[in-house]
């Protein structure tokens, strides 16, 4: 009767839940050792966690998206194992390892923060390093400002600056104004278009559309397919040649459905991250890259603020959002000395 | 119910308590990745297919962790060692084979014992051929073919013989629905199983073994690409032995409906050690454990000491 009873949850766990389809992948990466399910949200859902590695430097890595996976994570033991590093890959809530609810309530900012804190006990680390990447970095921003006794150092990578700056909706308006008009230029002149009236496209590229409706959806089809592409090359993987498997097969896993059925893009720039990066007092690494959309001018400033840590600002001179793909040498360099330095306690944000 | 839930839970404390790494080596298409386990003699491990994940192989990769250094490898096509691009310039035995040479050279090893299960045991037995010195000793688990002829036909006839006309009759639907793209997620898996029967000897354990043997993922993509170069090349190593002059030990259970391989290895190389194991089909890991992993214990150890 017990086991009937199961069943019967069993199906009805699997009708509530909207999951992304999964692939292979999937269950060989939930088969591989060193993985570990930790139930989150008082023992509601499951999310997913990886060993790789038996360093004594513990560094928990936060993907960014919302809702991408820790798949673009996967050249870090390459770089950082042979440092002495112990890495722990760690699905948000939602993501695609981890369970993915059709639930409106894990949709929420500060609720990821404590989900952290449930990840690092149910990993047991104390006095770790954590990697915050995009919006994993903002996260981090607000967990540090929380728990920051049990983070012996923290690396905030390629994280918007403009968060810290809500009132001054100008400066990263303009910011991004000029990367679309930079990328409109740069698509209406590529040959695949010459085909169209210069006049259709500009109409095209603000956005309206033209009387004859069929040919205004195909040149808009063409249109922002290219326009995305020449955008991602400028601000997210930089370098000639294909992508990366793993960056692309992160791509792939992106849960855009739950995050955008519940509007969850709206709501990450609401907690006050100013206020968060004021408290904090560990160590911390802002590494971010040269044409990155996160505009790592602004970083002094953030640095600034945050007058109770020891901070350091690193660029990386080749790369974009994925400089860990794009300008991994230079990345991973300057994340094994801050992270060396600041367990010999010899951190000199200066140098 | 009681004792299957409490063997789940045994083998997941197991996989959790054991000290390995998962790393992975660079190269021009991408990632190559490896689990590394335990320390002492070098041990790779080859998994089946070919296409099938790495993961397969995991549990022998930990019991061989207790005294020896196991390294797994996922090979290029298979789980989640996917190459850019991934087509047959990618997949075929010469890339195969320069993977190995690869993941030797990371790990700073003049050579190693290859243990190879099905087709990794064709894998195995070929880069011997290729490069003699680099390979301590072979230890191969109802090896794959080491040419390509009727082997495949005659496995094929092992197999039919093994299911009832029912099972057959299920199996050809599938196929139909499967060349004609409508077959289901649960057809598949339900042919998988059916297959997976006439591959085991003890049917008692059959349902409680299946999950352990489908964590191997199959990359059917990987799986079609390197058959098609092996057509293309004609693979055959017949007289191409004489270069490989250290140990070569096969294990196989009788019941194995490729089990003729293992005689057809032995007429060749006469040198051949056998090892046949009792009431055991093409998974002696899984069907008769006691046995198997006794034998591959001693079968690594003479390996080792070999001069």
């Amino acid at each position: 009767m017990k086991y009937f009873a199961s069943v019967i949850l069993v199906f009805f766990v699997t009708m509530v839940y909207a999951q992304t389809k999964k692939d292979s992948i999937y269950y060989i990466k939930l088969a591989q050792p060193g993985t570990k399910m930790i139930p989150v949200y008082n023992n509601k859902y499951k999310v997913f966690t990886q060993k790789i590695g038996n360093g004594s430097l513990q560094l928990l890595l936060l993907h960014g998206g919302p809702a991408n996976c820790h798949e673009y994570f996967e050249n870090f033991p390459e770089y950082l194992l042979k440092q002495g590093f112990t890495i722990y890959y760690y699905d948000q809530l939602g993501s695609y390892y981890s369970d993915q609810p059709d639930d409106s309530a894990i949709w929420n900012v500060p609720r990821f923060v404590e989900e952290i804190e449930e990840v690092r006990k149910g990993l047991k680390l104390d006095h770790f390093y954590l990697l915050g990447h995009s919006w994993g970095g903002m996260l981090a921003e607000l967990y540090a400002a929380k728990y920051q006794q049990h983070l012996k150092g923290l690396i905030l990578s390629n994280v918007p600056s403009f968060s810290f700056h809500n009132n001054d909706t100008l400066m990263s308006g303009h910011f991004i104004d000029s990367l679309e008009k930079k990328d409109a230029s740069e698509t209406k002149a590529l040959p695949e278009l010459s085909k169209y009236k210069p006049a259709w496209l500009d109409s095209i590229s603000v956005g309206l559309t033209l009387t004859d409706t069929t040919l205004s959806n195909q040149i808009k089809i063409i249109y922002s397919s290219l326009s995305d592409s020449i955008m991602y090359r400028r601000v997210y993987y930089h370098k000639a040649g294909p992508e990366p498997e793993p960056l692309l097969r992160n791509h792939r896993h992106i849960n855009r459905g739950a995050r955008d059925k519940y509007k969850f893009l709206r709501q990450v720039n609401k907690p006050d991250y100013m206020k968060a990066v004021e408290a904090i007092k560990v160590p911390t690494l802002i590494i971010s890259a040269k044409y990155d959309y996160t505009m790592p001018d602004y970083y002094p400033k953030m640095k600034e603020r945050m007058s109770k840590a020891k901070c350091r600002i690193y660029i990386c001179p080749n790369g974009s959002h994925f400089d860990m793909w794009d300008d991994s040498e230079n990345y991973f360099r300057e994340i094994t000395r801050f992270v060396k330095e600041v367990d010999k306690n010899v951190f000199d944000p200066g140098k | 119910m009681k004792k299957i839930f409490l063997l789940t839970l045994s083998l997941m404390g197991l996989t959790h308590s054991f000290a390995q790494k998962l790393d992975s080596i660079k190269y021009a298409y991408g990632y190559l990745y490896y689990h590394d386990y335990g320390k002492g003699e070098p041990v790779i491990l080859l998994s089946g297919g070919p296409g099938v994940s790495c993961n397969q192989e995991q549990e022998v990769a930990i019991e061989l962790s207790k005294k020896y250094r196991a390294i797994l490898l996922e090979q290029r096509g298979t789980g989640i060692s996917l190459p850019e691009p991934f087509d047959s310039t990618t997949i075929n035995l010469q890339a195969a084979l320069s993977d190995l040479n690869l993941l030797l050279d990371h790990l700073h090893l003049k050579q190693a014992i290859f243990y190879g299960h099905s087709w990794g045991g064709t894998l195995a037995m070929t880069f011997a051929t290729n490069f003699p010195k680099r390979v301590k000793a072979l230890i191969l688990t109802d090896t794959g073919p080491f040419k390509l002829d009727e082997s495949s036909k005659t496995q094929n006839l092992n197999i039919n013989a093994r299911l009832s006309k029912d099972e057959r009759l299920r199996i050809d639907s599938i196929n139909i629905k499967e060349k004609a793209g409508a077959m289901l997620e649960a057809e598949s898996t339900e042919r998988r199983k059916l297959l997976f029967r006439t591959r085991f000897s003890n049917e008692d354990i059959l349902d409680s073994v299946y999950p352990r043997y489908a964590v191997g993922i199959m990359n059917k993509k990987m799986a079609g690409l390197m058959w098609q170069d092996l057509w293309n090349i004609h693979f055959d190593l017949t007289n191409k032995f004489g270069a490989y002059h250290n140990p070569f030990y096969v294990i196989a259970g009788r019941q194995d409906p490729a089990g003729f391989v293992t005689y057809e290895v032995k007429i060749e190389v006469t040198r051949a050690e056998l090892f046949w194991i009792q009431n055991c089909g093409h998974f002696p890991m899984f069907d008769e454990p006691v046995e198997f992993y006794k034998i591959l214990n001693m079968l690594v150890e003479k390996g080792r000491n070999y001069h």
